[in-house]
Protein backbone atom coordinates (compact mmCIF):
# COMPACT_ATOMS: atom_id res chain seq x y z
CA UNK A 1 0.00 0.00 0.00
CA UNK A 2 1.01 3.47 -0.62
CA UNK A 3 0.40 6.43 0.90
CA UNK A 4 1.10 10.10 0.17
CA UNK A 5 1.30 12.40 2.79
CA UNK A 6 1.13 16.46 1.18
CA UNK A 7 2.09 19.32 3.44
CA UNK A 8 1.32 23.27 2.29
CA UNK A 9 4.34 24.77 4.84
CA UNK A 10 7.74 24.32 5.87
CA UNK A 11 6.92 24.09 9.45
CA UNK A 12 4.45 20.92 8.06
CA UNK A 13 7.05 19.40 6.22
CA UNK A 14 9.49 19.28 8.73
CA UNK A 15 6.63 17.58 11.23
CA UNK A 16 6.58 14.75 8.57
CA UNK A 17 10.07 14.22 8.26
CA UNK A 18 10.41 14.23 11.77
CA UNK A 19 7.61 11.44 11.44
CA UNK A 20 9.74 9.64 9.23
CA UNK A 21 12.54 9.60 10.95
CA UNK A 22 11.02 8.21 14.33
CA UNK A 23 9.47 5.81 12.13
CA UNK A 24 12.69 4.35 11.01
CA UNK A 25 14.59 4.93 14.62
CA UNK A 26 11.84 2.99 16.26
CA UNK A 27 9.91 0.66 14.08
CA UNK A 28 12.71 -2.16 13.39
CA UNK A 29 13.26 -3.13 9.62
CA UNK A 30 11.96 0.41 8.17
CA UNK A 31 13.79 1.80 5.73
CA UNK A 32 14.47 5.32 3.68
CA UNK A 33 13.42 5.14 0.27
CA UNK A 34 14.74 8.33 -1.62
CA UNK A 35 15.15 11.51 0.39
CA UNK A 36 10.99 11.97 1.11
CA UNK A 37 10.08 8.17 1.19
CA UNK A 38 9.91 5.44 3.92
CA UNK A 39 8.97 2.00 3.68
CA UNK A 40 8.26 -1.59 4.93
CA UNK A 41 8.03 -4.94 3.92
CA UNK A 42 8.19 -6.25 0.50
CA UNK A 43 4.98 -8.16 -1.96
CA UNK A 44 2.28 -7.80 -0.49
CA UNK A 45 3.25 -6.56 2.52
CA UNK A 46 4.66 -3.18 1.01
CA UNK A 47 3.56 -0.49 2.90
CA UNK A 48 5.24 3.49 1.48
CA UNK A 49 4.68 6.10 2.62
CA UNK A 50 6.29 9.41 0.60
CA UNK A 51 5.54 12.54 1.64
CA UNK A 52 4.78 16.08 -0.76
CA UNK A 53 5.89 19.33 0.00
CA UNK A 54 4.35 21.96 -1.84
CA UNK A 55 5.67 24.95 0.02
CA UNK A 56 2.76 26.55 -1.06
CA UNK A 57 -1.02 27.26 -0.24
CA UNK A 58 -4.32 27.81 -1.54
CA UNK A 59 -7.54 26.19 -2.61
CA UNK A 60 -6.01 26.05 -5.95
CA UNK A 61 -2.48 24.39 -5.49
CA UNK A 62 -4.06 21.85 -3.04
CA UNK A 63 -6.32 20.72 -6.01
CA UNK A 64 -3.91 20.76 -8.26
CA UNK A 65 -1.68 18.86 -6.38
CA UNK A 66 -4.08 16.32 -6.18
CA UNK A 67 -4.84 15.99 -9.71
CA UNK A 68 -1.29 15.98 -9.95
CA UNK A 69 -1.43 12.35 -7.83
CA UNK A 70 -4.55 11.34 -9.52
CA UNK A 71 -3.72 12.28 -12.72
CA UNK A 72 -4.26 8.29 -14.22
CA UNK A 73 -5.30 5.76 -12.24
CA UNK A 74 -2.31 3.85 -12.81
CA UNK A 75 -0.75 5.85 -10.08
CA UNK A 76 0.99 5.08 -7.13
CA UNK A 77 -0.73 6.69 -4.19
CA UNK A 78 -3.60 4.02 -2.71
CA UNK A 79 -4.84 7.32 -0.20
CA UNK A 80 -3.63 10.79 -0.04
CA UNK A 81 -3.20 12.31 3.21
CA UNK A 82 -2.97 16.27 3.79
CA UNK A 83 -1.16 17.29 7.13
CA UNK A 84 -1.64 20.88 7.86
CA UNK A 85 -2.49 23.50 10.53
CA UNK A 86 -5.71 25.40 11.01
CA UNK A 87 -7.49 27.98 12.27
CA UNK A 88 -9.94 27.47 15.07
CA UNK A 89 -13.00 29.83 15.87
CA UNK A 90 -13.41 28.09 19.18
CA UNK A 91 -10.17 28.95 21.54
CA UNK A 92 -11.30 25.44 23.91
CA UNK A 93 -10.12 23.96 20.52
CA UNK A 94 -6.72 25.53 20.08
CA UNK A 95 -3.70 22.24 20.66
CA UNK A 96 -6.42 19.66 18.91
CA UNK A 97 -6.18 17.81 16.28
CA UNK A 98 -8.89 16.87 13.55
CA UNK A 99 -10.21 14.81 10.93
CA UNK A 100 -12.11 17.39 8.20
CA UNK A 101 -15.49 15.34 7.70
CA UNK A 102 -17.49 18.44 6.15
CA UNK A 103 -16.07 21.33 4.27
CA UNK A 104 -17.81 24.31 2.99
CA UNK A 105 -16.33 27.35 1.06
CA UNK A 106 -16.09 31.11 1.85
CA UNK A 107 -14.55 33.32 -0.58
CA UNK A 108 -16.57 34.90 -3.83
CA UNK A 109 -17.69 38.24 -2.98
CA UNK A 110 -16.39 41.87 -3.45
CA UNK A 111 -13.97 43.89 -2.31
CA UNK A 112 -15.41 47.41 -2.89
CA UNK A 113 -13.95 50.90 -1.35
CA UNK A 114 -14.94 51.52 2.09
CA UNK A 115 -17.60 54.74 2.45
CA UNK A 116 -15.66 56.43 5.08
CA UNK A 117 -11.83 55.07 5.83
CA UNK A 118 -9.09 54.80 3.21
CA UNK A 119 -8.66 51.15 2.20
CA UNK A 120 -10.57 48.13 0.79
CA UNK A 121 -13.88 46.36 2.15
CA UNK A 122 -14.62 43.01 1.49
CA UNK A 123 -17.24 41.16 1.65
CA UNK A 124 -19.30 37.98 0.68
CA UNK A 125 -21.84 37.23 -1.67
CA UNK A 126 -24.47 34.95 0.25
CA UNK A 127 -26.04 33.42 -2.69
CA UNK A 128 -22.67 31.45 -2.87
CA UNK A 129 -23.19 29.69 0.47
CA UNK A 130 -27.04 29.61 1.36
CA UNK A 131 -30.42 29.54 -0.44
CA UNK A 132 -31.26 32.80 -1.09
CA UNK A 133 -34.86 35.15 -1.91
CA UNK A 134 -34.39 36.34 -5.05
CA UNK A 135 -33.06 33.25 -6.04
CA UNK A 136 -30.27 33.44 -8.83
CA UNK A 137 -27.51 30.71 -8.68
CA UNK A 138 -27.77 27.29 -6.23
CA UNK A 139 -25.41 27.42 -3.34
CA UNK A 140 -22.17 25.91 -3.44
CA UNK A 141 -22.00 22.58 -2.06
CA UNK A 142 -20.53 21.48 0.65
CA UNK A 143 -17.92 18.19 0.58
CA UNK A 144 -18.02 15.46 2.65
CA UNK A 145 -15.51 13.09 3.02
CA UNK A 146 -17.29 9.21 3.72
CA UNK A 147 -14.30 7.21 5.95
CA UNK A 148 -14.02 10.03 8.58
CA UNK A 149 -17.17 9.44 9.94
CA UNK A 150 -18.20 5.70 8.88
CA UNK A 151 -20.61 6.81 5.58
CA UNK A 152 -17.67 4.74 3.63
CA UNK A 153 -16.11 2.07 4.02
CA UNK A 154 -14.42 3.30 7.34
CA UNK A 155 -15.21 5.23 10.93
CA UNK A 156 -11.82 6.63 10.97
CA UNK A 157 -13.05 8.76 13.79
CA UNK A 158 -14.54 5.52 15.97
CA UNK A 159 -11.14 4.02 15.36
CA UNK A 160 -7.80 6.62 15.33
CA UNK A 161 -10.40 8.50 18.16
CA UNK A 162 -9.37 11.71 16.17
CA UNK A 163 -12.65 13.65 16.47
CA UNK A 164 -14.22 15.47 13.42
CA UNK A 165 -14.35 19.17 12.34
CA UNK A 166 -15.97 21.35 9.83
CA UNK A 167 -13.64 23.73 7.69
CA UNK A 168 -14.91 26.26 6.23
CA UNK A 169 -12.52 26.87 3.81
CA UNK A 170 -11.36 30.67 2.15
CA UNK A 171 -8.87 31.93 0.69
CA UNK A 172 -7.61 34.33 2.98
CA UNK A 173 -6.22 34.54 6.56
CA UNK A 174 -9.49 35.48 8.46
CA UNK A 175 -8.51 37.25 11.68
CA UNK A 176 -12.13 38.13 12.58
CA UNK A 177 -14.47 36.19 15.14
CA UNK A 178 -18.08 35.28 14.49
CA UNK A 179 -20.67 37.74 14.32
CA UNK A 180 -22.83 37.45 17.76
CA UNK A 181 -25.73 35.97 16.31
CA UNK A 182 -26.40 33.99 13.01
CA UNK A 183 -27.96 35.95 9.89
CA UNK A 184 -31.42 35.57 10.44
CA UNK A 185 -33.66 33.34 7.40
CA UNK A 186 -36.22 34.96 5.76
CA UNK A 187 -37.72 31.55 6.12
CA UNK A 188 -37.39 28.37 7.71
CA UNK A 189 -37.10 25.04 5.90
CA UNK A 190 -37.79 22.09 4.97
CA UNK A 191 -36.80 21.79 2.46
CA UNK A 192 -33.88 24.74 3.68
CA UNK A 193 -33.56 28.35 5.42
CA UNK A 194 -33.94 30.87 3.11
CA UNK A 195 -31.82 33.81 3.23
CA UNK A 196 -32.36 37.94 2.06
CA UNK A 197 -29.81 38.05 -0.59
CA UNK A 198 -26.70 40.34 -0.32
CA UNK A 199 -23.62 40.79 1.00
CA UNK A 200 -22.11 39.14 4.63
CA UNK A 201 -19.19 39.83 6.19
CA UNK A 202 -16.54 37.13 7.25
CA UNK A 203 -18.07 37.14 10.65
CA UNK A 204 -21.58 35.88 9.26
CA UNK A 205 -20.30 33.66 7.47
CA UNK A 206 -18.51 32.28 10.17
CA UNK A 207 -21.58 32.75 12.52
CA UNK A 208 -23.93 31.13 10.11
CA UNK A 209 -21.28 28.05 9.51
CA UNK A 210 -21.12 27.62 13.66
CA UNK A 211 -24.73 27.51 13.42
CA UNK A 212 -25.56 24.30 10.95
CA UNK A 213 -22.53 22.75 10.94
CA UNK A 214 -22.56 21.28 14.63
CA UNK A 215 -19.13 20.24 14.45
CA UNK A 216 -15.54 22.36 15.86
CA UNK A 217 -15.39 24.63 13.18
CA UNK A 218 -11.62 25.08 11.57
CA UNK A 219 -10.53 27.96 9.26
CA UNK A 220 -7.84 27.04 6.50
CA UNK A 221 -7.47 27.46 2.43
CA UNK A 222 -7.06 24.21 1.20
CA UNK A 223 -9.57 21.54 1.90
CA UNK A 224 -12.22 22.76 -0.10
CA UNK A 225 -10.11 22.57 -3.82
CA UNK A 226 -9.04 19.19 -2.33
CA UNK A 227 -12.51 18.10 -1.45
CA UNK A 228 -14.20 19.66 -4.91
CA UNK A 229 -11.10 18.26 -6.74
CA UNK A 230 -11.79 14.47 -4.94
CA UNK A 231 -15.53 14.59 -5.53
CA UNK A 232 -14.82 15.19 -9.54
CA UNK A 233 -12.12 12.33 -9.60
CA UNK A 234 -14.44 10.41 -7.81
CA UNK A 235 -11.76 9.43 -5.12
CA UNK A 236 -13.04 11.30 -2.12
CA UNK A 237 -12.43 8.02 0.20
CA UNK A 238 -8.95 7.99 -0.81
CA UNK A 239 -8.63 11.53 0.32
CA UNK A 240 -7.78 12.22 4.03
CA UNK A 241 -7.20 15.77 5.78
CA UNK A 242 -5.94 15.96 9.21
CA UNK A 243 -5.79 19.22 10.66
CA UNK A 244 -4.09 20.39 13.90
CA UNK A 245 -5.72 23.72 15.24
CA UNK A 246 -2.89 25.63 16.14
CA UNK A 247 -4.10 29.41 15.69
CA UNK A 248 -7.54 30.73 17.18
CA UNK A 249 -8.77 33.29 14.77
CA UNK A 250 -8.49 36.37 16.96
CA UNK A 251 -5.53 35.72 18.86
CA UNK A 252 -2.87 35.17 16.21
CA UNK A 253 -0.58 36.07 18.62
CA UNK A 254 0.98 32.34 18.54
CA UNK A 255 5.00 32.49 16.99
CA UNK A 256 6.00 30.18 14.03
CA UNK A 257 7.69 28.46 16.51
CA UNK A 258 4.82 27.07 18.64
CA UNK A 259 3.00 26.27 15.46
CA UNK A 260 6.17 24.17 14.21
CA UNK A 261 6.42 22.72 17.95
CA UNK A 262 3.07 21.78 17.86
CA UNK A 263 2.86 19.69 14.52
CA UNK A 264 5.80 17.55 15.07
CA UNK A 265 4.29 16.79 18.39
CA UNK A 266 0.89 15.75 16.61
CA UNK A 267 2.61 14.17 13.30
CA UNK A 268 1.69 10.97 15.06
CA UNK A 269 -2.39 11.57 14.21
CA UNK A 270 -0.87 10.58 10.47
CA UNK A 271 0.70 7.44 11.76
CA UNK A 272 -2.73 6.90 13.34
CA UNK A 273 -5.03 7.21 9.98
CA UNK A 274 -2.21 5.07 7.92
CA UNK A 275 -2.47 2.07 11.10
CA UNK A 276 -6.41 2.21 10.33
CA UNK A 277 -6.10 1.65 6.68
CA UNK A 278 -3.49 -1.19 6.75
CA UNK A 279 -5.36 -2.87 9.82
CA UNK A 280 -8.37 -3.03 7.42
CA UNK A 281 -6.60 -4.32 4.35
CA UNK A 282 -4.16 -6.51 6.12
CA UNK A 283 -6.27 -8.09 9.06
CA UNK A 284 -3.50 -6.48 11.33
CA UNK A 285 -4.30 -5.54 15.17
CA UNK A 286 -2.62 -3.30 17.14
CA UNK B 1 -8.26 15.27 20.25
CA UNK B 2 -5.71 16.66 22.38
CA UNK B 3 -1.73 16.05 22.59
CA UNK B 4 -1.93 13.24 25.56
CA UNK B 5 -4.93 11.85 24.52
CA UNK B 6 -3.43 10.61 21.14
CA UNK B 7 -0.31 10.06 22.80
CA UNK B 8 -2.52 7.78 25.66
CA UNK B 9 -4.20 6.06 22.30
CA UNK B 10 -1.42 5.87 20.26
CA UNK B 11 1.60 4.86 23.52
CA UNK B 12 5.03 4.10 22.17
CA UNK B 13 4.15 0.66 22.73
CA UNK B 14 1.53 -0.20 20.53
CA UNK B 15 3.46 1.52 17.87
CA UNK B 16 6.78 0.74 18.04
CA UNK B 17 5.21 -3.07 18.08
CA UNK B 18 2.64 -2.14 15.03
CA UNK B 19 5.58 -0.55 12.97
CA UNK B 20 7.57 -4.07 13.96
CA UNK B 21 4.39 -6.19 12.81
CA UNK B 22 4.38 -4.91 9.42
CA UNK B 23 8.15 -6.55 8.69
CA UNK B 24 6.90 -10.51 10.42
CA UNK B 25 5.74 -13.15 8.19
CA UNK B 26 1.59 -13.46 7.58
CA UNK B 27 1.73 -16.23 9.08
CA UNK B 28 3.02 -14.97 12.61
CA UNK B 29 -0.33 -13.80 13.48
CA UNK B 30 -2.69 -16.49 14.44
CA UNK B 31 -5.32 -15.15 15.33
CA UNK B 32 -6.55 -13.48 12.22
CA UNK B 33 -5.19 -16.16 10.26
CA UNK B 34 -8.32 -18.27 12.37
CA UNK B 35 -10.93 -15.32 10.42
CA UNK B 36 -9.18 -15.37 7.16
CA UNK B 37 -12.09 -17.45 5.25
CA UNK B 38 -14.61 -14.65 6.44
CA UNK B 39 -12.69 -12.19 5.16
CA UNK B 40 -11.86 -13.18 2.15
CA UNK B 41 -15.56 -13.64 1.79
CA UNK B 42 -16.13 -10.27 2.82
CA UNK B 43 -13.63 -8.75 0.34
CA UNK B 44 -15.03 -11.21 -2.57
CA UNK B 45 -18.82 -10.14 -1.83
CA UNK B 46 -18.01 -6.71 -2.00
CA UNK B 47 -15.93 -7.17 -5.00
CA UNK B 48 -18.62 -8.66 -6.47
CA UNK B 49 -21.63 -6.64 -5.42
CA UNK B 50 -20.25 -3.02 -5.85
CA UNK B 51 -19.68 -3.39 -9.77
CA UNK B 52 -22.66 -2.13 -11.38
CA UNK B 53 -22.53 0.60 -9.55
CA UNK B 54 -19.36 1.01 -9.45
CA UNK B 55 -19.05 1.00 -13.19
CA UNK B 56 -21.92 3.20 -13.57
CA UNK B 57 -19.82 5.99 -11.44
CA UNK B 58 -16.82 5.69 -13.06
CA UNK B 59 -18.57 5.50 -16.38
CA UNK B 60 -20.14 8.54 -15.82
CA UNK B 61 -19.11 11.82 -17.31
CA UNK B 62 -20.26 15.40 -16.21
CA UNK B 63 -22.48 15.87 -19.18
CA UNK B 64 -25.87 15.75 -19.28
CA UNK B 65 -28.45 16.11 -21.52
CA UNK B 66 -32.19 15.68 -21.33
CA UNK B 67 -34.29 12.17 -22.12
CA UNK B 68 -34.65 11.55 -25.45
CA UNK B 69 -38.09 10.50 -24.80
CA UNK B 70 -40.51 12.66 -23.94
CA UNK B 71 -42.52 9.69 -21.92
CA UNK B 72 -39.09 10.65 -19.25
CA UNK B 73 -38.80 13.80 -17.82
CA UNK B 74 -35.35 14.97 -15.76
CA UNK B 75 -31.64 14.38 -16.72
CA UNK B 76 -29.17 11.99 -17.45
CA UNK B 77 -25.43 11.76 -17.87
CA UNK B 78 -23.79 10.79 -20.60
CA UNK B 79 -20.47 8.00 -20.73
CA UNK B 80 -17.03 8.82 -20.91
CA UNK B 81 -15.92 6.72 -23.63
CA UNK B 82 -16.26 2.76 -23.56
CA UNK B 83 -12.26 2.46 -23.81
CA UNK B 84 -11.86 4.99 -20.76
CA UNK B 85 -14.95 3.47 -18.36
CA UNK B 86 -12.98 0.26 -18.45
CA UNK B 87 -9.68 1.26 -17.97
CA UNK B 88 -11.01 3.24 -15.04
CA UNK B 89 -13.10 -0.12 -13.71
CA UNK B 90 -10.48 -2.16 -13.70
CA UNK B 91 -7.78 -0.59 -12.71
CA UNK B 92 -10.52 0.33 -8.98
CA UNK B 93 -10.57 -3.51 -9.45
CA UNK B 94 -6.62 -3.80 -8.88
CA UNK B 95 -6.47 -1.21 -6.47
CA UNK B 96 -9.52 -3.05 -4.28
CA UNK B 97 -7.78 -6.16 -4.58
CA UNK B 98 -4.86 -4.47 -3.39
CA UNK B 99 -6.26 -2.40 -0.48
CA UNK B 100 -8.29 -5.13 0.54
CA UNK B 101 -4.74 -6.96 1.23
CA UNK B 102 -6.83 -10.15 -0.94
CA UNK B 103 -3.26 -11.70 -1.46
CA UNK B 104 -1.48 -10.49 1.91
CA UNK B 105 -3.06 -13.00 4.53
CA UNK B 106 -2.80 -16.68 3.58
CA UNK B 107 -4.61 -18.18 1.59
CA UNK B 108 -7.39 -20.38 2.36
CA UNK B 109 -8.17 -23.93 1.04
CA UNK B 110 -10.30 -23.40 -2.11
CA UNK B 111 -12.33 -26.27 -0.96
CA UNK B 112 -15.24 -25.01 1.43
CA UNK B 113 -15.13 -21.41 -1.28
CA UNK B 114 -17.69 -22.79 -3.44
CA UNK B 115 -18.19 -19.60 -6.35
CA UNK B 116 -15.57 -18.00 -4.52
CA UNK B 117 -12.93 -19.61 -5.60
CA UNK B 118 -13.55 -18.81 -9.25
CA UNK B 119 -13.57 -15.75 -8.53
CA UNK B 120 -10.79 -15.43 -6.34
CA UNK B 121 -9.26 -17.38 -9.15
CA UNK B 122 -9.96 -15.11 -11.74
CA UNK B 123 -8.13 -12.40 -9.85
CA UNK B 124 -5.77 -14.05 -8.83
CA UNK B 125 -5.19 -14.86 -12.97
CA UNK B 126 -5.70 -10.71 -13.25
CA UNK B 127 -2.59 -10.15 -11.35
CA UNK B 128 -0.29 -12.18 -12.91
CA UNK B 129 -0.71 -15.19 -9.81
CA UNK B 130 -1.70 -17.61 -12.37
CA UNK B 131 -0.98 -18.63 -15.74
CA UNK B 132 -4.69 -19.22 -17.40
CA UNK B 133 -8.01 -18.07 -15.90
CA UNK B 134 -10.60 -20.02 -14.32
CA UNK B 135 -12.99 -22.11 -15.95
CA UNK B 136 -12.53 -22.53 -19.85
CA UNK B 137 -13.38 -20.42 -22.75
CA UNK B 138 -17.10 -21.61 -23.43
CA UNK B 139 -17.60 -21.03 -19.48
CA UNK B 140 -17.19 -17.38 -20.07
CA UNK B 141 -18.96 -17.41 -23.93
CA UNK B 142 -21.68 -18.75 -22.83
CA UNK B 143 -22.67 -15.50 -21.80
CA UNK B 144 -23.01 -14.28 -24.91
CA UNK B 145 -26.05 -16.64 -25.52
CA UNK B 146 -27.83 -15.91 -22.46
CA UNK B 147 -31.01 -13.16 -21.86
CA UNK B 148 -31.23 -11.10 -19.11
CA UNK B 149 -33.79 -13.55 -17.45
CA UNK B 150 -30.66 -16.04 -18.02
CA UNK B 151 -28.09 -14.12 -17.19
CA UNK B 152 -29.26 -13.10 -13.90
CA UNK B 153 -29.03 -16.91 -12.51
CA UNK B 154 -25.80 -17.82 -14.80
CA UNK B 155 -22.96 -19.12 -13.65
CA UNK B 156 -20.22 -16.22 -14.71
CA UNK B 157 -22.43 -13.79 -13.02
CA UNK B 158 -22.74 -15.59 -9.62
CA UNK B 159 -19.26 -16.07 -9.40
CA UNK B 160 -17.31 -13.46 -10.62
CA UNK B 161 -20.21 -10.25 -10.71
CA UNK B 162 -21.99 -8.60 -13.95
CA UNK B 163 -19.01 -6.57 -14.95
CA UNK B 164 -16.34 -8.67 -14.50
CA UNK B 165 -18.42 -11.30 -16.49
CA UNK B 166 -18.94 -9.03 -19.66
CA UNK B 167 -15.31 -7.83 -19.67
CA UNK B 168 -14.23 -11.97 -19.34
CA UNK B 169 -16.58 -12.25 -22.18
CA UNK B 170 -14.51 -9.22 -24.02
CA UNK B 171 -11.85 -11.20 -23.59
CA UNK B 172 -12.78 -14.64 -25.15
CA UNK B 173 -14.06 -13.04 -27.84
CA UNK B 174 -10.85 -11.39 -28.88
CA UNK B 175 -9.32 -15.06 -28.49
CA UNK B 176 -11.47 -16.95 -30.68
CA UNK B 177 -11.73 -15.88 -33.69
CA UNK B 178 -15.07 -16.11 -35.71
CA UNK B 179 -16.91 -14.53 -32.23
CA UNK B 180 -18.62 -11.38 -31.44
CA UNK B 181 -20.29 -9.52 -28.14
CA UNK B 182 -23.86 -10.94 -28.92
CA UNK B 183 -26.92 -8.17 -28.79
CA UNK B 184 -27.83 -9.82 -25.46
CA UNK B 185 -24.34 -8.63 -23.84
CA UNK B 186 -24.84 -5.15 -24.82
CA UNK B 187 -28.09 -4.75 -23.75
CA UNK B 188 -27.47 -5.86 -20.26
CA UNK B 189 -24.64 -3.15 -20.23
CA UNK B 190 -27.06 -0.67 -21.53
CA UNK B 191 -29.80 -1.61 -18.87
CA UNK B 192 -26.69 -1.52 -16.06
CA UNK B 193 -26.02 1.87 -17.23
CA UNK B 194 -29.84 3.15 -17.37
CA UNK B 195 -30.53 2.09 -14.07
CA UNK B 196 -27.83 4.57 -12.66
CA UNK B 197 -29.07 7.32 -15.23
CA UNK B 198 -26.38 6.91 -17.96
CA UNK B 199 -27.41 6.85 -21.40
CA UNK B 200 -25.65 4.55 -23.52
CA UNK B 201 -26.22 2.90 -26.81
CA UNK B 202 -25.82 -0.66 -28.00
CA UNK B 203 -22.90 0.14 -30.09
CA UNK B 204 -21.15 2.31 -26.53
CA UNK B 205 -21.76 -0.95 -24.56
CA UNK B 206 -20.49 -3.76 -27.62
CA UNK B 207 -17.50 -1.43 -27.86
CA UNK B 208 -17.02 -1.26 -23.58
CA UNK B 209 -17.06 -5.14 -23.54
CA UNK B 210 -14.76 -5.61 -26.22
CA UNK B 211 -12.75 -2.54 -24.22
CA UNK B 212 -12.73 -4.41 -21.11
CA UNK B 213 -11.52 -7.83 -22.72
CA UNK B 214 -8.44 -5.75 -24.05
CA UNK B 215 -8.11 -4.02 -20.91
CA UNK B 216 -8.10 -7.57 -19.43
CA UNK B 217 -4.90 -8.15 -21.35
CA UNK B 218 -2.89 -5.02 -20.80
CA UNK B 219 -3.54 -5.45 -16.90
CA UNK B 220 -2.52 -8.69 -16.48
CA UNK B 221 0.49 -7.88 -18.70
CA UNK B 222 1.63 -5.62 -16.90
CA UNK B 223 0.57 -5.83 -13.55
CA UNK B 224 3.36 -7.10 -10.73
CA UNK B 225 2.70 -10.01 -8.88
CA UNK B 226 4.28 -9.20 -6.13
CA UNK B 227 2.43 -5.77 -5.51
CA UNK B 228 -0.73 -7.54 -5.69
Amino acid sequence: MHFAIVTFNEREAAAIEALFNQVVARGGPWYRRGPDGIYAGSGARLLVLRHHPLNSQGNVVAATCLARLFKDEDEEADFIIFYGCAGVVDSSYLDNVFLVSQVSYASLGTVSPPSTSPGEHITLKNKWMCYTKPKEVEPLMSVTFPDVEGSGTLDLVAITGIPAAHVMATDKVVKVSPSSSPPKPLAYGPPHDTYKKGDWLYADALSYTQNYCHLPLLVEMESYGIGMLAKALKIEERAIIIRVATDSLVDHSGSDQRQADSLVRFNLAVLAVVIAYVNRAWGLTS
Amino acid sequence: MNLSQLRERYSEDRVVNWLRTLAEPVESHPPETRDVPNRFRETLSRLRGEQEITFVRLAASAQLQEWPSSEQSGLVYMPVSPVRAAHLFLAYVIRQVRISGLFARQWPSPQGLGDDAVFLSLLEWLGGLRPSYPADQDYWLARNRMSLFQFRVSASQRTVGPILSLFMLGYCVQEKSGTVVSRFASRDLVRILSSGSLLATDEWARSAIVAGGIELARVRASVVPEAL
